[in-house]
């Protein structure tokens, strides 16, 4: 299933965890779970969480790196 | 495992009636693992260190139903991959002590997370018991959990349970009596590597067979090797002949991606025990945002959408935002500049002219279109709460990838609505060089707030009821042109590489008030410290330029200036005064408005309707189209010069902008021209 997973993510485009997992027949939790993993394998990296830098910037809030492990990117 | 001969049964194994069964408890952080041990032991514990390790070792006593159990806590772990001193330890004590039962305690309502680690107690040498805990939170997140099904599915006993309420750890204990008594069958199914890696599994298998030593098994051990467990590698260099190590390490070298097929195999095993015992509720909220994202985030309809509310944001904008905008010119501005000219009219005429001209007329203009950016801000900030501006940021991906763009660029290019300084500085987030060196050349051409601001204060001048319409065509012109260049540039230093970008969609849910004028104030307060520090400062300086050095505003040194590039500034139509308030949004963009102020001094007449009936459509629109695609102010240009680290990007970048505003200028004043 990690396989597919990464099947999906090399044919590039944007996702959401949820249609990657109804296109692997599974839940949310598991490919959360399996970017995680993958992530742990230098497959993908988690968005980078804001830093200082953010911290005077009024979009912070609303930004998606501010929430970690919400966002992932192929490693190339 | 095994199961027992009927005989066995009439005498227990001799070992369990001289000590105490020997339970170890399993299961990942905050599953109720330690409420379990504590409602287990009681007083009856003794906490100390693992051998060697900092990490704390739990057990206790007690008996039950006469029968004496020694429980140890293992520390919670995720999985038993030796990537952290817990997980070495946690398995290091199942294969050395072997304890007759391993209670693994799962967490019903995440399956999913809790089974990873069953599935790698499974194949360990001590049977399993699942202790299927917090089903009560399950059940109140409306997940259905069936145990019946999950024994089934897993071939090993599930008791389900709600530690917190004392619910079902009677039937956990004669469980775990009768799995150590071996009363019970055990036949666990273990989740299987990825066919294609079957054949590899075995090979090495064949290799380190005979040479393995205890308490390891052959075939956990070649799994571990193909996992690139670090300890397990360690051991059986050490452990094989150097040529049947130099064999099963080129074997592993040749397979480096045996651990993504092991881990594969898991999750494959995972999601059947979950598709086959779990049920998930699929009504109210989830329902409801899945209901709408089959609009929002579509391909098509999404962007149709997006446009839709923007433009409707617009609308509310000057609709409501301009008359009070208008009501401020009146009220406070003109007010306060025929009050400092009445104060100041025995004072030098430079002081009242500083005063009214420089500083309210200026700065004070500025500060007028503060109700337009208070209602801006809350209708982005309303979009942000309720959830959509993540859907925006979404569809607008999934067109950059269309155009071709690289798609970690969004979410930096994303940021540049609110300022292009962090949009720049957000690009460190894309490691290729050449993607971050095109987002950071693209960044400027996300329309950012002050841009905006400048849009909105204008449109509505020269344009009246039409405005909406212009600030929306401007703001998809700049996209238009980011997708252009970033379609010719990617082309030329890309050659059109692939990448995903994965991310969750929160929720949509009511906004919330209090987040919403919280978000309000903190914008809003920034822009009124910029008007009151860097557009005063360049107000003072502007007005000092315009009235230097006889007083009179055509003979100024900025009247100089100005009309030494009146040349560019006439196939635009855009006259000296407007080029200069072009030229003052370099140090901040708002300042195009305070240059007005300051070099039309309207007095009587407010700067609004002066504009009106100063400038032809033609101009107004070329001025705006320019305004929008001009260089970037100051502080971005430090930020581009700073992250690409190079002068030389820096000035292409300003160079690329400088172009292409003056050709769109061009372009929208000479057909204007012929239109009208």
């Amino acid at each position: 299933m990690l396989d597919r997973l990464l099947e999906l993510l090399r044919a590039g485009g944007t996702h959401r965890v949820s249609d990657l997992a109804r296109a692997l027949d599974t839940t949310p939790e598991l490919v959360e779970m399996m970017l995680e993993d993958l992530s742990r394998a230098g497959y993908v990296k988690p968005v980078a969480a804001c830093t200082e830098t953010c911290a005077s910037c009024p979009l912070a809030d609303s930004c998606i790196p501010a929430q970690p492990g919400k966002a992932w990117t192929l490693s190339l | 495992m095994s199961t027992c001969h009927p005989l066995q049964k009439v005498s227990p194994l001799p070992a369990l009636q001289e000590r105490p069964i020997l339970v170890a408890l399993a299961g990942q952080p905050n599953v109720g693992k330690s409420t379990l041990f504590n409602l287990l032991t009681g007083l009856h514990q003794h906490v100390g260190n693992w051998p060697g390790k900092t990490v704390e070792r739990k057990e206790g006593d007690f008996s039950f139903n006469g029968v004496s159990y020694r429980l140890v806590d293992l520390p919670g772990t995720y999985s038993l991959t030796a990537n952290s001193p817990e997980e070495l330890i946690a398995r290091e004590f199942i294969l050395r002590e072997r304890p007759d039962v391993v209670v693994a305690v799962v967490d019903a309502a995440t399956l999913e997370r809790s089974l990873y680690l069953v599935a790698e107690l499974l194949p360990l040498p001590a049977p399993v018991v699942v202790a299927l805990n917090m089903m009560d939170v399950a059940r109140q997140e409306g997940i259905q959990v069936e145990p019946e099904v999950l024994q089934a599915a897993l071939g090993v006993p599930v008791i389900p349970m709600s530690a917190t309420r004392g619910v079902g750890v009677q039937e956990l204990l004669e469980t775990v009596e009768r799995m150590a008594r071996g009363d019970l069958p055990y036949a666990p199914r273990l989740p299987q590597i990825r066919p294609d890696h079957r054949e590899v599994l075995e090979a090495i298998e064949e290799r380190i067979a005979g040479y393995v030593p205890g308490p390891y098994s052959g075939d956990w051990v070649a799994l571990k090797l193909l996992e690139g467990d670090p300890e397990m590698t360690r051991m059986a260099r050490e452990a094989l002949p150097p040529e049947r190590w130099e064999e099963v390490h080129a074997i592993l070298r040749a397979h480096d991606d045996a651990q993504v097929a092991v881990a594969s195999g898991r999750y494959e095993w995972i999601g059947r025990m979950v598709r086959a015992a779990v049920t998930r509720p699929r009504i109210g909220q989830i329902g409801l945002t899945e209901r709408l994202d089959r609009w929002a985030t579509h391909p098509f309809w999404g962007l149709v959408i997006l446009a839709g509310i923007l433009g409707a944001v617009f609308w509310l904008t000057y609709t409501v935002g301009a008359p009070l905008q208008g009501l401020l010119e009146t009220a406070l501005v003109r007010t306060l500049a025929e009050g400092a000219r009445d104060l100041l009219s025995g004072a030098p005429a430079w002081l009242s002219g500083l005063l009214a001209d420089g500083i309210i007329g200026g700065a004070g203009a500025v500060l007028t279109f503060l109700p337009i950016l208070v209602i801006f801000f809350a209708a982005m900030a309303f979009l942000e709460d309720v959830g959509y501006m993540a859907r925006a940021a979404y569809v607008m991906d999934g067109l950059m990838h269309l155009i071709g763009l690289h798609g970690k660029s969004f979410l930096p290019l994303f940021l540049g609505f609110g300022c292009n300084v962090p949009a720049i500085l957000g690009t460190r987030v894309i490691e290729s060089r050449r993607a971050r060196l095109l987002t950071i050349l693209l960044a400027p051409l996300v329309p950012c707030t002050a841009r905006m601001a400048v849009v909105v204060f204008l449109a509505p001048a020269f344009f009246g009821p039409a405005a909406p319409l212009v600030a929306w065509g401007l703001v998809l012109l700049s996209l238009a042109t980011l997708a252009l260049v970033g379609i010719a540039l990617n082309r030329a230093l890309f050659q059109g590489r692939r990448s995903a970008f994965i991310m969750e969609l929160p929720l949509y849910h009511l906004p919330n008030g209090r987040t919403i004028a919280l978000s309000v104030w903190e914008r809003s307060w920034a822009f009124v410290r910029k008007a009151g520090t860097v557009i005063l400062a360049v107000s003072v300086v502007i007005w000092a330029l315009s009235t230097l050095p006889g007083g009179d505003v055509e003979t100024s040194v900025l009247a100089q200036l100005g009309k030494s590039l009146e040349p560019v500034g006439r196939l635009m139509g855009l006259d000296w005064r407007l080029t200069v308030a072009l030229l003052s949004s370099f140090i901040a963009k708002e300042n195009s408005i305070a240059t007005m102020g300051v070099l039309y001094r309207t007095g009587e007449e407010g700067l609004a309707d002066f504009l009106a009936a100063t400038y032809s459509t033609a101009t107004a629109l070329a001025f705006l189209v320019v305004q929008v695609l001009f260089i970037p102010c100051m502080a971005t240009v430090a930020a581009i010069r700073q992250e690409t680290g190079a002068w030389r990007w820096t000035v292409f970048s300003i160079g690329l902008l400088l172009g292409l505003s003056l050709l769109a200028g061009t372009v929208t004043f000479q057909v204007a021209m012929l239109v009208k």
